[in-house]
């Protein structure tokens, strides 16, 4: 394969391995974290809760990128 | 013609013991309680905000997981971020004028947040091809 051929073989793979890594994350908060909303929650319960567990998780990476 | 077919195939046949199952699940919508007190169009854009607000975080997931993988340098992963963040607070701002009944300009903003979320996949997407690339040009 050319030079070229290897640079497209290659960004197609990283666009799949992006793809895994987030479709596998948004499946792990989903049975992780999401799990644990009561099932009885009230729509603003449900609001808070997702918006709670959303941003742990965002700040959480942030904080981790911006100590390194 | 001939050249990108055996790419893309040969990239296919690379990608898939990483990606796994992860084709059957992209872009799953989770149906979230919402306020049947609200017109229809309300709790669909409640629940769409949801989504997006999954969707973000598992993109800082993704952005973290291939900084540890050394697919992304420390400062593209900064850079990508920092667009993660404006568009949470964009959600937060959406959520507000919810809250505060300006209905139709919640649903607009959560249209295009949501039709955002492509761009800010192929963003990181081609930090990842700019980070390989340089890694090639050092070898």
């Amino acid at each position: 394969m050319s030079t070229s051929t290897k640079d497209a073989v290659m960004a197609v793979a990283q666009l799949y391995l992006l793809d895994g890594s987030y479709d596998a994350a948004r499946a792990k908060i989903i049975t992780e974290k999401l799990s644990l909303l009561p099932a009885d929650a009230t729509p603003a319960e449900t609001v808070a809760f997702v918006t709670k567990i959303t941003n742990e998780i965002i700040d959480g990476v942030n904080a981790r990128l911006n100590a390194s | 013609m001939k050249k990108l077919l055996i790419a893309l195939f040969a990239a296919l046949a690379l990608a898939a013991p990483l990606q796994g199952c992860s084709l059957l699940q992209k872009d799953e919508q989770v149906q979230f309680a919402v306020d049947e007190k609200l017109p229809k169009f309300v709790q669909e854009t409640q629940a769409k905000v949801l989504n997006v607000r999954l969707d973000l975080a598992a993109f800082a997931l993704a952005i973290d997981s291939n900084e540890r993988a050394g697919l992304l340098t420390t400062e593209q992963a900064k850079k990508l971020m920092a667009k993660v963040i404006a568009a949470r607070d964009a959600l937060d701002e959406i959520q507000r004028l919810i809250g505060v009944g300006q209905y139709v300009t919640a649903m607009k903003e959560t249209n295009l947040k949501s039709a955002a979320k492509d761009l800010l996949r192929q963003e990181i997407a081609e930090e990842l091809a700019k980070h390989l690339a340089a890694k090639k040009g050092q070898s």
